[in-house]
């Protein structure tokens, strides 16, 4: 009997006037929106190559003296994710490359401001088309199942037939949600064919495995709307009815929510901005460099007032005192900068977490940005890949500090008398052996460790919407 | 006749519980917009504050702009800080948002909302206006009366635009009001000109909508059969069509690629560099052809991108969507024609600034930019698009005026 429901309510469906419309967008929209995204990650990773290879040449021919001048900065960039032809996710917002000099990095541009006419438009990737284009039309196809049975009067007619009402529920929204799923996987397979022959990576490493999962979740994501619709449809006894509060749900989550989210968390937790935080790290810089040259100066005058031509030599006594008391200076300074910077980046970094972490808990009620936030995170292009590029960031100044910054010393002095000088003391630099910047990515496991919240909120929004059409229905006045 | 139509149109509305619902919601999202946008508007301008160029500084940098609450447009790109220097401008970020999580989702600014959920509003207020009557069987009554059918139909694109428009006002007057109420957000006298035309434009847009709505309802026999008609045709209008132009615009017109750019300069760099440090006594000369080809090669890097972009912009007028956002930005001073004009401004900066260091000037000149005015953006363009705008009007009205006079109204 479940078999007959089902296939039915397919039929029926697939029979209406919206089956066609419904067709035809999802075959425009989603091969579409895959050949725009795939024209521009090309371009992004054409960019990409050029600079890497531009960094590389001028790495090469990096000499000690640029080190000791200070005007060194290494870069190192980001390679762009090809799955973000799938989802922007944050692609567009990362700084393109991060500059590594011996004061800590800095990040450059991001990479999304170069094209200002797609800019003024917003996005439009597959995600995006899912959550709003596909979603409203997965919510309007569920809301007159059954207030719309009713009006025509066949309800009745079945429920006369031996059928519990939970199969009738079962077979209608698996029987719908077929007719509605088939389509929606047709334009994905275009898309897949327009990306293959536009010559997209599409075999490379996990990237089927990827790809397969961003469809798996999207199919989940629009059930998860097609049961919403149905719990409405059960709820409201008149189909016009349900259209309105259709609309209105669907506003509310993907509009309203999220962005409310956001601002209570920013209200719960407001934060420094970070050209805040980064003027407070200069002025602690300086502020130390202050203090150690005169340090150095107070500590050098003293051993050279009497042979001040001492210095020169290598071998004078003098020098044999000066070096290694300069060195512990240094080395005192060098960690009590590397121990004060870490407490406000830490510190930061720790408001910026409480509030992401509200911002995102609270988002996770809309079941949009719970699967926006799994489907980016899957493609290499969400908030695990900006933690993963934070921490690469990280490491590799601390790698670059060790392999070259502390190969060279400046040492600069403030006199008493108000003098300042400098010296320098440098070891060789093999330039080709530097260490290169790289990203350890997310695996797939790993996407989905990180993002079990939003498929517990997905999985709930399935179950719950369904629970409660099934308690509707029980009691609906089939007449 | 008129005014009783009009009138039955505002008293059905009020009278009805869809009404106040989605008009409850246009009220929750525009209020959220504004003080979310707002916010962002006050991290951004202490942010300024704080990068803003001391005078021996030579940065060209922008305040905030306060429109950019109601559309938010190009102005992350706007307020860069540009640094000039011998071997090309080099652009910063203005700022670094502190918080990055508003990054995901599209920023939800006046014109977006307007773009997006009032546009779908307008359509609501549209979609059932000739077949629910008739479904009702007061279409028939109606008519029975002296009154034309044009007139009925003129009657109740009022009604409903009025019903409209007079609770899109308030809203948005009072989030302005509630906007007001902190002091750090100022705004100039032509500033609210700006806004005031923002609105008028939005009502525009959003009229259109509302014709569309009782074309494709005058069209179908059933209520429902409309709203999905029209949902597609919003999909299309609002989503589809404004990205095409710029792809098709894309295949056209090719643009080299700005890190390209950035090593043709390097090239020319070196080689003058060379040749300036071999023969001394024309050094000068040499600075001088760098600046003159580093020049070139901007301006021919200009005008294709700017040819791109007028090709893809008259390519997506196609939907009066894009038409809206790039005229409402335009209007902000944060559109694409703001940008072109402020790029070619710091260019102009740059040249002043090497002359000065050239003159070894003390101080370098200060940067001023002034926003276009309200009526040289008109004249570029946004009158154009407004005229755009009112022709689908008038075009969707023509065909629901044509359809309701063959509508079988039994």
């Amino acid at each position: 009997m479940l078999k007959t429901i089902a296939r039915k309510e397919t039929l029926e469906t697939i029979l209406s006037y919206r089956f066609p419309l419904f067709t035809l967008i999802c075959l425009l929209l989603i091969p579409l929106g895959l050949f725009v995204n795939q024209a521009d990650y090309g371009k992004r990773l054409r960019d990409y190559q050029e600079q890497t290879r531009l960094a590389d040449e001028a790495a090469k021919s990096l000499s000690i003296q640029d080190v000791m001048a200070g005007t060194v900065a290494l870069k190192g960039f980001r390679r762009p994710s090809p799955l973000s032809v799938f989802t922007q996710g944050f692609e567009s917002t990362f700084p393109a490359y991060y500059e590594f000099t011996q004061d800590g990095f800095t990040a450059g541009e991001s990479s999304g401001g170069s094209d200002s006419i797609l800019a003024a438009q917003g996005k439009v990737d597959f995600v995006f088309l899912v959550q709003m284009v596909v979603s409203l039309i997965a919510l309007l196809f569920a809301s007159d199942m059954i207030s719309g049975e009713k009006e025509a009067g066949t309800l009745r007619a079945m429920l006369s037939n031996p059928l519990p009402r939970d199969a009738l529920l079962a077979g209608k929204a698996g029987g719908g949600f077929l007719a509605l799923w088939i389509p929606f996987l047709l334009s994905f397979l275009v898309g897949l064919a327009v990306l293959l022959f536009a010559g997209f990576p599409l075999f490379g490493g996990d990237a089927a495995a990827r790809i397969a999962m961003v469809f798996l979740v999207s199919s989940v994501f629009v059930l998860t709307y097609y049961v919403i619709g149905l719990a409405v449809s059960a709820a409201t006894a008149k189909a016009r009815t349900s259209l309105v509060a259709i609309l209105i749900l669907w506003t509310a989550f993907q509009l309203i929510i999220p962005k409310m989210s956001d601002m209570a968390a920013r209200l719960v937790h407001p934060v420094r901005t970070e050209t805040e935080v980064s003027l407070q790290k200069s002025l602690l810089v300086n502020a130390l460099a202050m203090e150690q040259a005169r340090e150095l100066g107070r500590e050098y005058d003293r051993i050279f007032a009497n042979a001040p031509e001492s210095a020169n030599e290598e071998n004078s006594p003098e020098r044999k005192r000066w070096d290694p008391i300069r060195d512990g200076i240094q080395q005192r300074y060098r960690e009590r900068k590397s121990r004060e910077l870490g407490a406000i980046d830490e510190t930061f970094a720790q408001e910026k977490r409480r509030q992401t972490n509200l911002a995102l808990n609270l988002s996770l009620i809309s079941p949009s940005a719970a699967f926006a936030r799994l489907v980016s995170d899957v493609c290499g292009t969400g908030e695990l890949e900006r933690s993963r590029y934070a921490g690469a960031v990280r490491s590799h100044q601390n790698a670059l500090d060790a392999e070259l910054f502390s190969k060279v010393k400046r040492t600069v002095m403030l006199h008493e008398g108000g003098g300042t000088s400098v010296g320098f003391t440098a070891m060789p630099v093999d330039a080709s052996k530097l260490p290169k910047f790289s990203i350890a990515s997310a695996t797939l496991a790993e996407a989905f460790k990180a993002n079990g919240r939003s498929l517990v909120s997905l999985i709930l929004w399935l179950i719950v919407p369904f629970a409660f059409a099934y308690a509707k229905f029980l009691k609906y006045d089939v007449r | 006749m008129l005014g009783i139509l009009v009138r039955k149109e505002i008293a059905d509305n009020l009278l009805s519980y869809k009404f106040f619902i989605v008009i409850l919601l246009s009220a929750v999202l525009i209020f959220t917009s504004l003080f979310v946008m707002g916010r962002d508007y006050k991290n951004r301008v202490a942010d300024y504050q704080l990068i803003r160029p001391k005078p021996d500084q030579a940065v060209a940098v922008l305040p905030p702009n306060p429109l950019s609450v109601f559309a938010k447009g190009l102005e992350d790109s706007l307020t860069r800080s540009y640094e000039p220097s011998v071997i090309g401008i080099e652009a910063r970020t203005g700022r670094s948002s502190a918080n990055t999580v508003f990054d995901f989702f599209p920023a939800p600014d006046f014109v977006y909302i307007v773009k997006v959920v009032l546009s779908l509003v307008a359509l609501l207020f549209g979609f059932d206006r000739i077949s629910r009557e008739r479904e009702a069987g007061t279409l028939k009554l109606t008519l029975a009366n002296p009154v034309s059918r044009g007139v009925l139909l003129f009657g109740k694109w009022l009604g409903n635009l009025l019903s409209l428009a007079v609770p899109f006002f308030l809203i948005t007057g009072i989030g302005l009001a509630v906007l007001h109420l902190d002091p750090s957000f100022r705004m100039t006298l032509s500033g609210y000109g700006r806004l005031a035309l923002i609105l008028l434009l939005s009502l525009v847009y959003m009229a259109l909508f509302l014709s569309l709505g009782l074309f494709v309802s005058a069209v179908t026999r059933r209520s429902a059969t409309s709203l999905v008609v029209l949902l597609l045709i919003w999909a299309l209008i609002v989503f589809v069509l404004p990205n095409t132009g710029t792809l098709i615009a894309r295949q056209i017109v090719d643009v080299p690629s700005t890190r390209g750019m950035q090593e043709k300069r390097n090239q020319i760099w070196t080689r003058e560099i060379i040749l300036a440090i071999t023969n001394k006594e024309s050094r000068a000369e040499h600075f001088k052809v760098i600046e003159d080809e580093l020049n070139r090669l901007e301006e021919d890097y200009r005008n294709k991108s700017e040819r791109r972009i007028r090709l893809a912009k008259a390519l997506n007028r196609i939907s009066p969507a894009a038409g809206f956002v790039y005229t409402a930005t335009e209007i902000a001073g944060t559109g694409i024609g703001e940008e072109a004009r402020l790029k070619r401004e710091v260019v102009r900066y740059n040249g002043r600034v090497l002359e000065s260091r050239r003159r070894e000037e003390k101080q370098p000149p200060a940067f001023e930019y002034a926003y276009r005015s309200i009526g040289a953006v008109l004249a570029e363009g946004g009158l154009f698009d407004i005229a755009w705008l009112v022709v689908f009007n008038v075009i969707f009205f023509a065909a629901g005026a044509v359809a309701v006079l063959r509508y079988d109204v039994r």
